[in-house]
């Protein structure tokens, strides 16, 4: 019998969207495992394994294979860091066993089972999910679209399946090299944190799937193209195939309005979004985690971690190398050092941890 | 990982959200500088104009601008005798009013972020530029997408406190219910959701009828309803006040248990015809009826199938209050992700513990809803049957051949279009589509667009004619006679869900009126089939298509070329004139 584990990688201030993402896939696929990979650690006074209640397994940075990896994480902000360590947990999960490892982003909500898509996907060792599976012809949603495609890469990597053979380890462990060296978000340098890199997989590695079944990973970048329902039967589906999994991107900011905005004629994906904000606060006061929580998005004192800083961390590897406990505070520290060399790093605007 | 929109969108799957971009999804557009490219910015297009002044606004939107439709909107405009081009140039769309029938404002900015971001003006840079990318002047269902906020707040809100009262006890509510009780002919307990002597509405007519019913017959008709009104079953646990009423008269306020106490301690003294009638269980505790039940020891016990609570909380089978749910498995996605999806499964069960303790005979007021009913319940009971609230009177006329929704028809008469929303603003009753329809129609040479109503709505829709009729006991034909007083030839039924009767489509056709209905509105499109009085259309498009098509003109033509066909509506008494097994003679 196959083992398939499914993980997914936040941080506790995305712990309620994990949530959901958990429970829902629990009740389409109880036969999987669930897994968490955590680049955090507990707000002060709260229960960290209570609060990660319902995962079959967590991985945190000292589970990883990953040299020195709080003080790479220092160079990186909170959505490269999430999306760097999800191959070498990939990887992890593998060597524990799994057959089949897929990953999920934490805001994703599953409605039908997975595994008939992926089955129909056969014995690919690498399945992929595209952001558009179908052209646009108005230029506006064409920019929204096809250009943020070519820009920010074809597939969407909030959705990854690999079997653990040759093929799927290979790609795992390339993926993982390369978002170890960079994991950025940098467009117009060609990267775009781990998700950039997927485009070239369907040219490096055989046994590549691209899952263009309208039910999965629909979201607000093909909602232009994919027709949701809910029938009488109490199914939904997207473009007449069962909805298995959507991707409520920044649901509860702009991304309600990129949700109405493609809604075109029908009112199906603001009921489905209308419930997942309802559930997102259902769990959030549940959670109780402080707002915009992040253990490695400040140093010991408290104070936010600059993007400036750590860019200049990442590139000049003689700081890195000397402070190799960069988030200390007081004397000796990196942040002292800062301070007294590179003041712009300590005043520039904070890095991605000012979550709202 | 996933796709960025420059200021729409990176996706992470961790917390990324910038303050600055969620600000954008805020009503109004901004008239601060637009963002800078690669930060907050919306796509290009939007960023390739340049954001003009007032004038240059109103220079661009003065050909499709509607002077009359603004000025007719927005009394307030026209009250303040400002240039209604300059108002809306300059303030209106600001406060996502609207230039003319085919643009909506609100849903334009609301769909067009970065047009909101770059502090575009709405109408503007749709006709510059929107209008030729394909953006859509206004969203279609949009009546749906209000339905869904509506209905969230509906349930989501507390349920009121209960009033703190003074309760009578088994002893003294059995001292003043003794005297009619033990004397009457029969005796029946009626259960509803509110005391239907204060307040005018469609179930509330309807006991009030079955009372008179009774008491015709010498029987003693005794109603109780939740002191405390819920759109849901009332929480097990410590008993609730409920309230008493006998023949109408108030009685006062007490608990189920005393009730029953009561009841028990009459019973020998009861006469031997006695029924309990389930009219509405909103906001009762249903696990107290079976010891009222048990009291009372009825011949037979009605329930009222007056709508589809014993189905779902959300008794109406609108999902989210959007669309007709069709009362799929209660563990289906569709009931996941509707607003009375988690409370349904504990409310089954409660209904299923009922029906296994009392025996229930079920009553419909319509094939259509018995069907529903019996498809969705998976209850017990005893017997089911057709039992209509009331019968026109003479018997409506039959079926002409008239043009319905996308029909051809040769004739073009026209005679003015007098169309009519009869009755209470509500969502089930179908005001969001016609709100939708009216915006659409507003304007249109030859259409008057009326709304008949006892209770005025928050905003009457342009061009509507508010016409106030109250429908009291005194008064039941209120309602037929205003509507033939102001010579309505169409009346616009259009509930998204399966009405289970629907007097006012009676008092439509007993008015001389025909009927627009949807086809998933139950007894209405079964009663324009069973009739041929008036159209059934696919939805509120279909509704739009016929009256711009100019189908609804020739259909109105036609009819009144012919006989004039009117009535009376006549109460068939409810369950007072149902004979059930288990009966006393």
């Amino acid at each position: 019998m196959t083992r398939t584990c499914c993980y997914t990688s936040f941080t506790y201030s995305y712990l309620a969207r994990a949530r959901i993402l958990m429970q829902t896939l629990r009740h389409a696929q109880p036969d999987w495992d669930i897994w968490a990979l955590v680049p955090d650690e507990p707000p002060p006074g709260t229960d960290g394994p209570a609060l990660l209640a319902g995962f079959d397994g967590v991985l945190g940075l000292d589970d990883l294979a990953v040299p020195g990896v709080r003080s790479w994480l220092f160079g990186h902000d909170l959505i490269e860091a999430c999306t760097a360590l999800k191959a070498a947990a990939m990887l992890q999960l593998m060597d524990r066993g799994y057959d089949q490892v897929i990953y999920l982003d934490p805001d994703i909500a599953v409605f039908h089972p997975l595994a008939p898509a992926l089955d129909a996907a056969g014995s690919a060792s690498i399945v992929l999910t595209p952001h558009q599976a179908a052209p646009n012809w108005q230029p506006a949603v064409i920019e929204d679209c096809e250009r943020a495609s070519l820009r920010f890469g074809v597939f969407n990597m909030g959705f990854v399946a690999v079997r653990a053979d040759a093929a799927g380890r290979a790609f795992a462990s390339w993926w993982a090299a390369q978002v170890h060296a960079a994991c950025l978000d940098a467009p117009d340098s060609g990267i775009f944190t781990d998700q950039k890199y997927a485009d070239l997989v369907p040219c490096l590695f055989p046994g590549v799937a691209v899952l263009r079944d309208p039910g999965c990973n629909v979201a607000s970048w093909n909602l232009s193209a994919r027709r949701l329902c809910i029938g009488q039967d109490g199914g939904i589906t997207a473009d007449g195939a069962p909805l298995r999994f959507f991707h409520f991107s920044k649901a509860g900011g702009i991304g309600d309005a990129m949700i109405r905005r493609y809604a075109w004629d029908t009112a199906v994906p603001l009921e489905l979004l209308a419930w997942y904000k309802d559930e997102l606060a259902r769990q959030t006061a549940v959670a109780m985690v402080p707002p915009g929580w992040w253990a490695y998005g400040q140093y010991a004192d408290g104070t936010p971690v600059m993007p400036a800083a750590r860019r200049l961390y990442r590139n000049r590897p003689d700081v890195s190398a000397y402070f190799p406990e960069p988030y200390g505070s007081g004397s000796g520290s990196l942040q002292e050092w800062l301070g007294a060399h590179e003041p712009d790093c300590l005043s520039a605007i904070p890095a991605a941890t000012a979550v709202p | 990982m996933e796709v960025r929109r420059i200021g729409l969108g990176l996706s992470p799957p961790c917390p990324a959200a910038n303050p600055a971009a969620l600000r954008s999804t805020r009503p109004g557009f901004q008239s601060g500088p637009p963002p800078a490219q690669g930060q907050d910015a919306p796509p290009g297009t939007a960023l390739n104009l340049l954001r003009p002044g007032p004038s240059e606004v109103a220079q661009v939107i003065a050909e499709a601008f509607d002077a009359e439709y603004y000025l007719g909107t927005y009394p307030d405009v026209a009250a303040a005798g400002v240039d209604p081009l300059q108002h809306y140039a300059q303030v209106g769309a600001a406060e996502f009013r609207n230039p003319t029938r085919w643009f909506d404002t609100r849903d334009y900015v609301d769909a067009n972020p970065d047009v909101q971001v770059a502090g575009c003006h709405p109408f503007w840079h749709y006709l510059v530029q929107g209008r030729a990318q394909g953006r859509p002047p206004r969203r279609l269902h949009a009546s749906q997408r209000a339905a869904l906020q509506a209905e969230r707040a509906a349930v989501q809100g507390a349920a009121q406190p209960s009033p703190s009262m003074a309760l009578l006890r088994a002893e003294a509510l059995q001292e003043a219910l003794a005297g009619r009780l033990t004397t009457a002919a029969g005796v029946v307990l009626s259960l509803s959701h509110d005391r239907y002597t204060r307040s005018v509405g469609g179930v509330q007519i309807l006991v009030s009828d079955e009372q008179h019913a009774f008491n015709a017959q010498s029987v003693a008709y005794l109603h109780i309803a939740p002191a405390t009104p819920r759109l849901c079953l009332a929480p097990a646990g410590e008993t609730l006040p409920i309230f008493v009423t006998l023949d109408g008269a108030y009685i006062g306020t007490t608990g189920y248990a005393d009730l029953a106490a009561a009841l028990a301690g009459l019973r020998p003294r009861l006469p031997e015809f006695r029924r309990m009638v389930l009219h509405c269980l909103l906001g009762h505790q249903t696990g107290r009826i079976p010891a009222l039940h048990a009291a009372l020891a009825p011949g037979a016990s009605v329930f009222w199938a007056n709508d589809y609570e014993a189905v779902c909380p959300g008794y109406n089978l609108l999902r989210n209050g959007v669309e007709f749910c069709g009362a799929p498995p209660p563990d289906s996605m569709a009931c996941r992700v509707c607003v009375h999806g988690p409370a349904r499964a504990g409310h089954l069960l409660q209904m299923e513990a009922l029906f296994a303790a009392v025996p229930m005979h079920v009553v419909a007021p319509s094939e259509a809803a018995l069907h529903i009913w019996q498809a969705g319940a998976r209850l017990p009971y005893a017997s089911a049957q057709v039992h209509e609230y009331a019968a026109l009177v003479p018997p409506a006329c039959p079926a002409r051949d008239l043009p319905g929704p996308g029909g051809s028809h040769a004739a073009d008469l026209r005679v003015p279009l007098r169309v009519a929303f009869a009755g209470m603003p509500l969502v089930q009753k179908g005001w969001q589509g016609f709100s939708e329809l009216a915006a659409r129609l507003h304007g249109m040479p030859g259409c008057h667009l009326f709304h008949f109503t006892a209770e005025l709505p928050d905003q009457v829709p342009p061009g509507v004619e508010v016409v106030p009729v109250r429908v009291s006991a005194g008064q039941r034909g209120a309602m037929t006679e205003a509507l033939r007083a102001h010579g309505i030839n169409l009346v616009l039924v259009l509930s998204p869900w399966p009405e289970t009767f629907c007097l006012v489509a009676y008092e439509a056709l007993a008015a001389g009126a025909d009927l627009v209905a949807l086809k998933d509105g139950g007894n209405v499109p079964d009663l324009v089939l069973k009739t041929g009085r008036g159209v059934v259309a696919a939805d509120i498009e279909a509704v739009t298509d016929f009256f711009l098509s100019g189908d609804a003109a020739r259909y109105a033509a036609l009819a009144a070329a012919g006989p004039r066909p009117g009535g009376r509506l006549v109460s068939r008494g409810m369950t007072a004139t149902l004979r059930l097994p288990g009966d006393a003679a």
